[in-house]
């Protein structure tokens, strides 16, 4: 029990080296304090002071009992305070510095704080006082106090012990001796080494506003730069004192840290030993700094100021660690001695913000740990490390780092939470699974371990599933394929389904949120492994955003309507695929559509008799190029909303659903959707989707608005989406003409009539929308030979595009030559990173891209005279009316997603 | 191209806006519990804004917002200083002959919540006694008049008589939210914060003037606080902080850094600058200046073409006026920004002559310019006129 208030007897203790005019004002303050004479004491410490002083002192006049201790020969401000608390009668001991003038409650603050809450160590705010003109060295004092304080004022703040200073500091008696008191042979930094004992005895540390007095005589530079060589010379001390602080002090800043020019400084500063020609250059240098810093300070140049006076005084900082531990190899011996001996054992709590933020946050109070690891749902959101010499984690402490460094972690934890609340799909489903997942968790991290070996990741990252492998890592696995499979992971237990079977194996795996496809993740063989914690903590730790989006869904909430749409295949002597992309498309949930094979001069006969197989229409277009196929498709659809796919493409079946609501909106005139890889079974394969960079624009929707666009992103259509998966409303097609018949495949420039659409939609000031949910799977070339015509096609169509601005000239020309200029720059860089291994694309696919390129003009010229006369849409819909009668629309109930 | 201005609140989107008739745009403010978080530009078709095109765009720019205002608000976290924050609050608005303005401006005054605050309005010599009556009728407003025209000096008036601790600058033809003042008082938590900024937003966008004026002038700076120090900020660099019209200062700023210019601000040949030098000595005194974006004003722009190029050469003026004024008063420091102005305004200069898309248009940059060069002399001249005065009392 502590005494009541009044009957509290307290001891100020101010230890003072020859200032007896600040000793008159601090005495003043106190007689104007508003604490009782009778209840108090001084205790004055002369430490070391002249005759002269000590007979000024004695003239002091006080109401209250007032001593003088002497200390002769000075023996440093700690052995004062010592001196003067054995001596103290006090139950109470409050030391404050001479030069503080107390606030008039000061005494009273603090008596009231150690009746609250007995055990701690007390400080109140010297607040700094500065001249009326200050100059920029008291400033940044005056600052750095003040923001110390604004720290301390902050319930979130964890305190440690270079948080406790003696300017104003009170404590029990009894304690202050149980402590042991000050470190007499520490010439500075004493409040520090007693902080760091007084939190490993337990004691609390508490900050009091009005406990605090002004602070007068802030130090000059010279006695700064002084003061930092006595705390290098501290530090030392104090690292040999309590090894376990090392880490915590700032001569274990690595020598490789920091600039380049600070690197050399430190280096210096170590190497000054035995005085020649080092002690010289040392002196020079400190003296040029010291110039520097008083030029800038007239120049007024002040951030140039900081660097330089933070220089200087890191100088003398390192200075008075030299004196210490004597060079740069005393300073590693120091380093490994104190690592070797300095290991602590901090306690450690987990903490599942699963079980509620209040109930976590009580649970982190109760356990008072040094650290504590944040999960969610078993995955885990973050840690707050241990720090040596600090008090244990509080739940203010948890608070500030999820609102500040794990704000992202976090808000993916509550979208996560949300989603799964959200969605009543399964009733309360995901409880049991997951209490049960845990167990598959640490399985499935094990096989991910594993396989981390076999790609032989040289990253430590221990804690760290592999997310997304590196390209590198991907592209090594040379004999294994990859299988492609995806999760639906909104509700309950995610359903994972396997996109092609085969030998075991790493498994890619697209998550998807209710049809979204969000995100990638990469396990080991199974889908034991992809359970909901897996994916949980992969979306955590991929801090992803998208979540944001897919949760606060707007077309969920305001179901759009679902017109009937037109979709159009074009195909061409490839059957099988044809086969399995009407399959797919057969497969649709949606409920109005209709689907056009346009037979683009196939050999034989077989397109029509599978599209007869699949009950759909087969029209053939007997000029080849795919743009005029695609212009016939128009031709034919029956409806307003035409969609585009290719015939080596499997439809999700979301497909039309997602694309019908991005035309909900009636600004929308086109929408794209995400390309995803059907298979990675080949080497080809997987260098195009993860060297070359696939198809997929994505899991972001985006929208370009051709009105507000620039001219360079009204060119570089190849972001905003392509051929293979594509819708446009029939009114802005028939508007812009249809596609260019002398473009795309089947013509000498091999591809761009997706790119040169989107670029002649966009000039013409039309809105397109890239939807990642209208998800389409691509079947990529299989053999290395394929990919290497794709890619020398790729490169061929970007130029023959360019080109085709160029001449145009509706964008100036300038910005088209600067792209074309900025892509052979990218592709002289690929080259080059090749050779240095940087770059996982084989040489000869890169030179096919460039061979494509260089070969576009030429390209340019034959497509432009062989299309001569060729119809554009509006030549076909005048001279051949559509031929046959449109069929009814496939119309049923709709199939559930 | 009229653009029009809609304040949603997330947690009751509307379906679709309409009577947006006559425009081809819409800015919409986003709020998260009545807190600005986001803002964004959607286009208008046949006069209406879709429920779908709306709720699209919330998703878009403001979703990372919300949940980050959402998480913040469950965690009990806002990321402002703890300490004391002042007792009382004093509202200052300085006018001259702007009656219909500021009677808008009181009315928002007076619908915010009472914490006390008081409610004080200068009259900057005006000619006619309609300001006068306005406040009469609107009895919580304190009426103070001075009759030497100068808006620094109306407020330097308010500094002295404000029976607040902290005085909040709004000009008469601004409209403040309900919670402008509530956000600004948060902010004071640290004592070495002296003063506070907020968001501003254009009240209409009705004309080319004032889409121009937003466009090139942009009031808002962003959602994101921000904090400049006087110590690792440019002191000098102080736009990128915010402007009187949406400002708070300690009352004790006069003892520690002084009081407002006389010779700058509307009313003066300088025309503006008074709060950017008052701004930039805050800094240099090493104090802070916080802005904090859910302190908001909607500030109604100049309409004509002609007033927004007097603004602007006003605003060029009072740059360099400012700039002026702190080489005098011995801060070498103001060379660099008066430099790095004009490097920045010339290449903007050539664009406009060379009629770039996108460009400002010739006769404003231009006006801006003149402003730039007249700044110094006007300076000098206001100094003048004020010994004059001085020495006639």
């Amino acid at each position: 029990m502590s005494a009541p208030r009044d009957e509290v007897f307290v001891s100020v203790i101010v230890p003072t080296h020859d200032r007896p005019r600040a000793l008159a004002r601090l005495v003043g303050a106190l007689e104007h304090g508003s604490w009782l004479p009778s209840r108090m004491e001084l205790v004055i410490v002369a430490d070391g002071c002249s005759d002269a002083t000590l007979t000024a002192m004695d003239a002091i006049d006080a109401p209250f009992p007032m001593r003088t201790l002497e200390v002769t020969p000075s023996r440093g401000a700690a052995a004062a305070r010592n001196r003067g608390a054995s001596a103290a009668r006090g139950d109470l001991l409050l030391f404050v510095d001479d030069d503080i003038e107390p606030l008039p409650g000061m005494i009273a603050a603090h008596v009231c704080a150690h009746e609250q809450q007995p055990g701690q160590v007390i400080m109140g705010p010297p607040l700094p006082v500065r001249s009326a003109k200050p100059d920029l060295n008291q400033l940044s004092q005056w600052a750095w106090w003040h923001d110390r304080f604004a720290a301390f004022r902050s319930p979130h703040h964890r305190f440690s012990f270079e948080d406790v200073f003696t300017g104003i500091l009170s404590m029990r008696a009894a304690r202050f001796h149980a402590i042991g008191g000050f470190d007499e042979s520490l010439a500075c930094r004493e409040d520090y080494e007693f902080g760091a004992r007084a939190l490993a005895a337990g004691a609390t540390l508490r900050f009091v506003e009005d406990g605090g007095g002004w602070h007068h005589e802030l130090r000059s530079s010279e006695a700064l730069a002084s003061r930092k060589r006595a705390e290098g010379r501290a530090d030392v001390q104090i690292a040999v004192r309590h090894p376990e602080l090392f880490a915590r002090l700032r001569l274990a800043e690595p020598a490789s840290g920091g600039t380049h020019s600070w690197q050399r400084l430190r280096r210096l500063a170590l190497s000054s030993s035995d005085g020649g020609i080092s002690r010289w250059t040392n002196a020079a240098l400190a003296r040029t700094l010291g110039v520097a810093r008083r030029a800038l300070e007239l120049l007024g140049w002040r951030l140039t100021w900081r660097r330089v006076n933070r220089a200087l005084l890191d100088y003398w900082y390192w200075r008075g660690v030299q004196e210490g531990v004597g060079s740069e190899a005393g300073l590693q011996s120091l380093e490994t001695a104190c690592v070797r001996s300095g290991s602590i054992d901090h306690t450690e709590v987990r903490v599942d913000l699963a079980m509620g933020l209040r109930r976590a946050l009580s649970a982190v109070d109760a356990a008072r740990a040094d650290s504590v690891r944040l999960l969610w749902q078993g995955a885990e959101l973050g840690r707050i490390p241990p720090c040596a010499g600090a008090e244990p984690v509080r739940s203010e402490h948890v608070r500030r780092a999820l609102g500040t460094n794990l704000a992202r972690e976090y808000v993916t934890t509550r979208q996560l939470e949300r989603m799964v609340r959200w969605l009543p799909r399964e009733p309360r489903p995901w409880r049991r699974p997951f209490m049960t997942l845990t167990h598959a968790a640490t399985e499935a991290r094990r096989c991910v371990e594993r396989s981390q070996r076999l790609l032989a990741r040289t990253e430590p990252d221990t804690a760290a599933l592999p997310i997304r492998p590196t390209r590198q890592g991907v592209l090594r696995a040379n004999g294994t394929g990859i299988r492609v499979a995806e999760a639906e992971v909104a509700y309950g237990t995610p359903r994972v389904t396997l996109h092609d079977t085969g030998a075991s194996g790493r498994v890619r795996v697209l998550l998807r949120v209710e049809g979204r496809p969000v995100d990638w993740l990469s396990v080991d063989d199974g889908e034991s492994a992809i359970d909901r914690a897996v994916i949980a903590q992969a979306v955590i730790r991929r801090r992803c955003t998208w979540l944001t989006n897919a949760t606060s869904d707007p077309a969920r909430e305001c179901p759009s309507p679902s017109p009937p749409i037109s979709v159009v295949v074009c195909t061409r002597d490839r059957p099988e695929d044809l086969d399995e992309c009407l399959r797919a498309l057969d497969a649709l949930a949606y409920p109005s559509y209709e689907v056009v094979v346009v037979d683009n001069a196939s050999r034989s006969d077989e397109p029509r008799r599978i599209a007869e197989h699949h009950g759909v229409r087969c029209i053939r277009e007997p000029r080849p190029g795919l743009d005029n196929a695609r212009n016939r498709g128009i031709l034919e659809a029956a409806h307003d909303l035409v969609a585009f796919t290719d015939d080596d493409v499997r439809v999700d079946r979301g497909w039309l659903s997602a694309i019908a609501d991005a035309f909900a909106d009636n600004a929308v005139q086109a929408v794209t959707g995400h390309v995803a890889p059907a298979a990675l079974d080949t080497r080809a394969r997987r260098l195009f989707e993860f060297a070359y960079g696939g198809m997929g624009k994505g899991s972001h929707a985006r929208t370009w608005e051709g009105a507000t666009l620039d001219n360079a992103s009204r060119i570089t259509t190849q972001h905003v989406g392509v051929g293979a998966n594509m819708a446009f409303r029939r009114t802005v097609l028939e508007a812009v003409d249809g596609f260019d018949p002398a473009l795309d495949v089947g013509t000498p420039s091999h591809g761009a009539g997706d790119l040169d659409m989107f670029h002649r939609l966009l000039e013409g000031g039309h809105t397109i929308r890239y939807e990642p949910r209208a998800l389409v799977w691509h079947r990529h070339r299989e053999s290395m030979g394929g990919l290497r015509r794709q890619l020398y096609d790729n490169g061929r169509a970007f130029g023959v595009h360019l080109l085709r601005r160029l001449r145009e000239g509706h964008v100036s020309r300038w910005s088209t030559t600067r792209i074309f200029l900025r892509l052979m720059r990218w592709h002289a860089g690929r080259v080059i990173a090749r050779f240095r291994r940087l770059e996982p694309l084989p040489l000869p696919l890169i030179a096919a891209e460039i061979a494509g390129a260089l070969s576009s003009p030429v390209a340019y010229l034959r497509t432009y005279r062989s299309a001569k006369g060729a119809p554009r849409l509006s030549g076909v819909l005048h001279a051949e009316p559509r031929g046959v009668p449109p069929r009814e629309p496939i119309s049923g109930p709709i199939r559930p997603l | 191209m009229p653009t029009a201005i809609r304040d949603v609140e997330s947690r009751r989107l509307p379906d679709g806006i309409d009577g947006l008739e006559g425009y081809e745009r819409a800015l919409i403010l986003v709020r998260r519990d009545a807190r600005p978080v986001a803002q964004c530009t959607l286009p208008v078709r046949d006069g209406r804004l879709s429920g779908i095109a709306l709720r699209r765009a919330v998703e878009e720019h403001a979703s990372q917002a919300i949940w980050r205002a959402d998480s913040e608000a469950e965690l009990g976290w806002s990321g402002r200083d703890a300490g004391a924050l002042p007792t009382r609050m004093t509202v200052a608005v300085c006018t001259r002959d702007r009656a219909d303005d500021l009677e808008r401006c009181l009315v928002a005054l007076e619908a915010m919540p009472d914490d006390g605050q008081e409610l004080l309005v200068v009259d900057s010599a005006s000619v006619n006694p309609a300001t006068r009556e306005l406040v009469a009728r609107h009895p919580r407003v304190r009426y103070l008049r001075e009759d030497v025209p100068g808006a620094d000096r109306a407020r330097n008036r308010a500094l002295r008589d404000a029976r607040g601790d902290v005085v909040a600058f709004t000009d008469d033809d601004a409209v403040v939210d309900p919670g402008w003042l509530r956000a600004l008082r948060a902010s004071f938590g640290d004592p070495r914060t002296m003063c506070v900024t907020g968001l501003t937003l254009p009240l209409e966008l009705e004309t080319p003037a004032q889409e121009w004026f937003e466009r090139s002038n942009q009031f808002g700076r962003g959602y994101e606080r921000r904090v400049f120090d006087g110590l690792v900020h440019d002191p000098f660099l102080v736009a990128a902080a915010g402007a009187s019209v949406n400002a708070a200062v300690r009352r004790t700023v006069a003892e520690h850094v002084g009081i407002f210019d006389e010779s700058l601000d509307g009313g003066t040949p300088a025309k503006s600058g008074g709060d950017h030098d008052l701004f930039s000595r805050i800094l240099l005194a090493g104090y802070r200046i916080v802005y904090e974006p859910s302190a908001l004003v909607w500030h109604r722009h100049r309409r004509e073409w002609s007033e927004l190029r007097n603004t602007l050469f006003g605003y060029g003026c009072g740059v360099y006026a400012h700039l002026t004024a702190a080489l005098l008063r011995g801060e070498p420091g103001a060379i660099r920004p008066a430099a790095g102005w004009l490097r920045s305004q010339l290449p903007g200069l050539a664009r406009s002559l060379l009629r770039r898309p996108g460009a400002v248009p010739l006769d404003l940059a231009l006006a801006e310019l003149r402003g730039c060069a007249r700044g110094p002399f006007a300076l000098m001249e206001s100094r003048r006129q004020l010994r004059r005065r001085g020495a006639a009392t």
